[in-house]
């Protein structure tokens, strides 16, 4: 009863590389309408081209452009198809699709680590917005657990969740950008420190550490003690300053 | 013609446009650019608006009704909340199947239409339903290609479906149109067969020219007979429910991302000009 869906799937996901008349689910079909079934297969992949262009890999777009990122994308779900019900988290996987599928091509290694840092933008975009914490409680690191880091470019400062989102939806060039904002092109430290607002500074080169440790998942605290192991105790002290300044200009915002 | 109940799409690229917007008419939420969302701009944007709205309906096209993969949970449960929050007043998906065996395809894709089919369909209506605690509406699709098993009329299989499950129909008279059109039918003889006591909605879009048929691509303006397609419906739905107020939503989708909200907005008024 259902076997026309499986066909019908694999034909769409090109898994199925005859042509429309030669292939399974135009068994299933008039022989009128068979030639039609390429407009199904273009629409699926101009929408999972698009979709994720316009949302996660806009940055990948501007730097790779349009026409290399939609090839690598098609041929990503081409060899995957998409099991997940959101598009984003079918395309969790690319950057790793990236690095087997050719070692030597520097825009597919450069591209995989542009996806990766695209969608762990995206991933905070997206994510669950801090409880506003009390006044009381702003100085200790155990509060600062609600930082959550992001290695793209941003501009510097404070703003709201609206501007800093529409800044990150911007080219990253310095002209499209509001007036007295710069552009900080080493790493730089987002942080969600209200349900409506980040906080954005630009990191030290010397607390790299720092950064990589949060970007590997661990918290501020986690984070400061690494500094601390590595013998760096003035630039633990330095991320201490760092983040109590930036609570207090959420506290200042509350 | 109550034009209060009159909306559009809620789409991610107008949410800066629509600041400057005084009067927000009815606002269909896509609830697959929610689902996924735990916070954020496109929710923080959605909420604001939502305050500010005539009314509220949800929409999604993942649902998968037709499809033989069970219901996903987690689908359902993200949909649950949704309504929960938002409190529409229709909650919707298509007539269609999107997976199988574990496959997305993002697409609505058609089903065959018979006894089979109808008896899978309303089960798992009726189940959505139970699961949600509101009513549910399905939406009628575009097709381009016909199947060599099917024996019903998507007009004829939606309005059993709706009889026999109490959900409502979504109509979508430009895949009305698009369907007709591009198997040789008179779009007025498909409108016929769908119960229009059952309408709980009705979507309006653009479609374009693919070789030698319609696509439906929502990223155009709505052509001429597709407007004097929707006054037919109009009248008709007044008719059907003894020339009361037709308070039924009529929702007008456009997906192009660079059609700014002005025009979409320009058009749905000259659209309600049409149909009075």
């Amino acid at each position: 009863m259902f076997d026309y869906q499986k066909q019908f799937l694999e034909w769409l996901t090109a898994l199925d590389e005859r042509t429309p008349a030669e292939s399974d689910i135009g068994n299933y079909l008039n022989e009128s309408s068979v030639y039609r079934l390429n407009a199904y297969q273009e629409s699926y992949l101009g929408r999972v081209t698009a979709s994720l262009s316009e949302t996660i890999f806009e940055s990948c777009e501007h730097l790779f452009g349009k026409e290399f990122v939609a090839q690598v994308l098609a041929s990503f779900f081409k060899a995957q198809p998409p099991t997940a019900e959101s598009l984003t988290s079918a395309a969790e996987a690319l950057p790793h699709f990236l690095r087997t599928l050719n070692k030597e091509s520097r825009d597919a290694l450069l591209f995989a680590d542009m996806a990766e840092i695209s969608m762990l933008r995206w991933r905070l975009l997206t994510s669950v917005d801090p409880i506003v914490v009390a006044p009381s409680a702003s100085a200790s690191l155990s509060e600062l657990r609600l930082v959550q880091p992001a290695a793209f470019v941003a501009p510097s400062g404070h703003h709201s969740l609206e501007r800093a989102w529409e800044c990150s939806q911007a080219p990253h060039d310095e002209e499209f950008l509001p007036e007295g904002i710069f552009v900080e092109q080493r790493g730089v430290l987002l942080v969600k420190a209200s349900a409506w607002e980040f906080s954005v500074v630009g990191v030290p080169q010397a607390l790299e550490v720092f950064v990589s440790s949060l970007v590997e998942g661990r918290t501020v605290e986690e984070a400061v003690g690494c500094l601390e192991h590595e013998g760096s105790d003035e630039l633990a002290d330095l991320v201490q300053q760092m983040m109590a300044q930036l609570m207090g200009s959420r506290l200042l915002s509350l | 013609m109550p034009f209060e109940s009159w909306g559009v799409g809620l789409r991610p690229a107008h949410f800066p446009e629509w600041k400057n917007v005084s009067q927000i008419p009815v606002l269909e939420l896509m609830a697959d650019n929610l689902l996924h969302h735990k916070g954020g701009p496109a929710l923080w944007h959605t909420r604001q608006l939502v305050v500010r709205a005539r009314g509220v309906v949800l929409h999604g096209i993942g649902l998968n009704i037709g499809g033989a993969d069970p219901l996903s949970q987690s689908y359902l449960s993200g949909l649950r909340h949704l309504v929960s929050e938002f409190r529409p007043s229709v909650v919707s998906d298509h007539l269609c199947f999107t997976q199988a065996l574990g496959v997305q395809s993002y697409e609505l894709l058609p089903l065959v239409l018979n006894r089979s089919a109808l008896e899978h369909v309303v089960e798992r209506v009726d189940a959505v339903q139970n699961f949600l605690g509101c009513r549910y509406s399905l939406e009628n699709v575009s097709s381009y290609v016909d199947y060599k098993e099917s024996r019903i009329p998507e007009g004829e299989f939606l309005s059993e479906v709706a009889r026999r499950t109490g959900c409502g129909i979504l109509l979508d008279v430009n895949n009305v149109y698009v369907s007709a059109k591009n198997f040789a039918r008179d779009p007025e003889a498909d409108l016929e067969r769908y119960n229009l006591e059952s309408v709980t909605q009705i979507h309006i879009a653009g479609h374009s020219k693919k070789d030698d048929f319609l696509f439906d691509t929502h990223d155009e303006a709505v052509c001429a007979d597709v407007w004097t397609l929707l006054k037919s419906v109009l009248q008709k739905l007044s008719q059907a429910r003894g020339n009361e107020q037709v308070a039924v939503p009529v929702i007008l989708e456009n997906d192009n991302p660079d059609t700014p909200l002005a025009q979409v907005l320009v058009e749905w008024e000259e659209g309600k000009r049409r149909c009075v």
